[in-house]
């Protein structure tokens, strides 16, 4: 069933019809670069439209078209998190400390994704430095939720979020430390997917935390997430933690089914303090899984209570990144952000390890329960989106998380939609797999997606 | 730590930071202290001494096939 509307299409639809003649890249581009200046003004998901290099990509594009250049991505429209160096486009990570910087060269991932014929809409809002919300006050406004603009959109990839949402691009780049990929998939009713680490290249993405931090694409649907992880993927010399491990073909066997797939619900910590609505949801796709040929059973995580200490490393290591600035210049950073920040800096250094150590253990453990099933099924977030009025309190506490401990334990992890709040809200599953096995990850994202219709809902924008 | 090890203080934090020589204000104190006394319980309800041969895992094995649940 093709998309309701062109701004909706999917990367499959959209290289159909562009080489059956029927939507040209430069023509889209210029569509959608027309409904950014339309809706953005309400919704802040960008903070740079480069319409200029836009347009210049399309054209190329369609001429690589017309040549018979048969690339999926040529003349997807797409926009970066600010957080990944553009070449000779301001790269702010979302910061003051960084408000000027222009960088000399693209990140891996846009060189990637640029040399695969994607077209760059621009640059999206994220939280300062991947981390703290925009307050009121801070120099760009935050973005705002789709589907009720009193809303966050999620964070920290929040301007990818609620760009893909409202249809003002086809794909993004988010970067994913403690779920900044899912959280905003979850909250805007879009697909994230969090690589295996070391399996997309950090290079060039401004540093949150070094051992925790992924890349990886945000779309509306699994397949395109596919397509982009396919272009993304491979060993990259720049990054002391990529990978060698050899590229799976992940479109090839997506629409694969999931008939015998063992699927395994870690009841433990992941459903302390789950919103009914969200748990109904969840056993709901369950089901839904279930009619499609999976087997569901629960497993075990024996050390998944360690997971708050993902928050030790984080904030250690964010620290160290940022302890130079943090001293120097601390009126550059935002209030909250930078009392957070420098949290990093109490503990001790026994306390980061043993933190590390515990996080091997997990790691180990959930190695294991992934021995026993193909999956892993959860929640992706205990709630819907919170509203503005109530994360602006700065006493508000980071909700414990059921995206970090796969940042942990470095295992690939995918949120996709899986129903709506009574109040409107996006609900999301997350399905994790076993190191490097985003292709078994991804075919049961597009089979359950393919048999639900969450994906084609559309916010009220 | 035992599981029961006492939970973070303001004052905990408050020297802490003067050790650190970071200037957190005093209204942000108590937001500090609920970030690391959350991050820290299972750190304190670790006995390292029960997992003497666990190893911090900074980074992982990019090898799938060498697998082996450890950190390098």
């Amino acid at each position: 069933m093709a998309s309701d509307e062109p701004c909706y299409a999917t990367i499959r639809e959209l290289g159909q019809r562009y080489r059956r003649g029927d939507l040209s890249p430069v023509e889209f581009t210029g569509d959608l670069l027309r409904r950014i200046e339309r809706l953005d003004k309400r919704l802040h998901s960008f903070l740079t439209v480069t319409a200029d290099r836009a347009m210049a990509d399309a054209r190329a594009a369609e001429t690589a078209i017309r040549r018979g250049d048969a690339n999926p991505l040529l003349g997807i429209p797409v926009a970066y998190k600010d957080l990944y160096a553009t070449r000779g486009i301001l790269t702010t990570a979302g910061s003051a400390v960084l408000k000027d910087w222009v960088p000399e060269d693209d990140s891996t991932c846009v060189a990637r994704l640029q040399s695969a014929g994607c077209v760059m809409l621009g640059k999206l809002v994220t939280h300062e430095f991947a981390f703290g919300i925009q307050f009121p006050g801070h120099r760009f406004p935050a973005a705002c939720n789709p589907w009720n603009v009193d809303h966050m959109p999620g964070g920290s990839s929040s301007g990818s979020g609620a760009a893909l949402a409202a249809g003002l691009i086809v794909g993004s780049l988010g970067s994913d430390t403690g779920g900044s990929i899912r959280g905003p998939a979850s909250f805007c009713g879009i697909v994230g997917l969090k690589p295996t680490y070391g399996r997309v290249s950090r290079a060039g993405v401004v540093t949150l935390s070094w051992s925790l931090d992924h890349t990886g694409p945000m779309a509306r649907t699994v397949e395109d997430c596919g397509f982009m992880l396919q272009a993304l993927a491979g060993h990259d010399a720049t990054d002391p933690a990529s990978s060698r491990a050899p590229v799976d073909d992940y479109i090839g066997n997506i629409g694969g089914g999931i008939q015998g797939l063992r699927i395994g619900v870690p009841r433990a910590y992941f459903f302390d303090g789950v919103d009914a609505e969200v748990e109904k949801s969840f056993e709901s796709a369950l089901g839904t899984l279930r009619e499609l040929g999976a087997t569901v059973q629960d497993v075990e995580i024996p050390s998944i209570h360690a997971a708050p200490a993902f928050m030790v490393i984080m904030l250690s290591e964010a620290f160290s990144y940022h302890e130079r600035d943090l001293r120097e210049r601390p009126q550059l950073y935002g209030e909250v952000v930078r009392e957070k920040l420098m949290a990093g800096g109490l503990f001790t250094s026994s306390e980061y390890v043993q933190a590390q150590r515990l996080r091997a253990k997990l790691r180990g453990d959930m190695i294991a329960a992934l021995a026993k099933v193909d999956v892993l099924a959860t929640p992706t977030t205990p709630k819907t989106a919170a509203a503005f009025s109530v994360v602006f309190d700065p006493s508000f506490p980071f909700a414990r998380s059921n995206m970090a401990p796969f940042n942990m334990a470095g295992v690939p992890a995918l949120a996709l939609p899986c129903g709506f709040s009574p109040a409107g809200l996006p609900l999301s599953l997350q399905l994790a797999g076993r190191p490097f096995d985003e292709a078994t990850v991804l075919r049961a994202g597009h089979a359950y997606e393919q048999a639900t219709d969450w994906h084609r809902r559309r916010p009220p924008v | 730590m035992s599981p029961d090890a006492p939970e973070l203080t303001v004052d905990e934090v408050r020297d802490r930071a003067k050790a650190a020589r970071l200037s957190i204000p005093e209204n942000r104190l108590e937001m500090v202290r609920q970030l690391m006394a959350n991050a820290l319980k299972p750190v304190r309800a670790m006995d390292p001494r029960a997992l003497k041969t666990l190893e911090p895992a900074v980074m992982f094995d990019a090898d799938p096939r060498r697998e082996a649940g450890h950190g390098k």
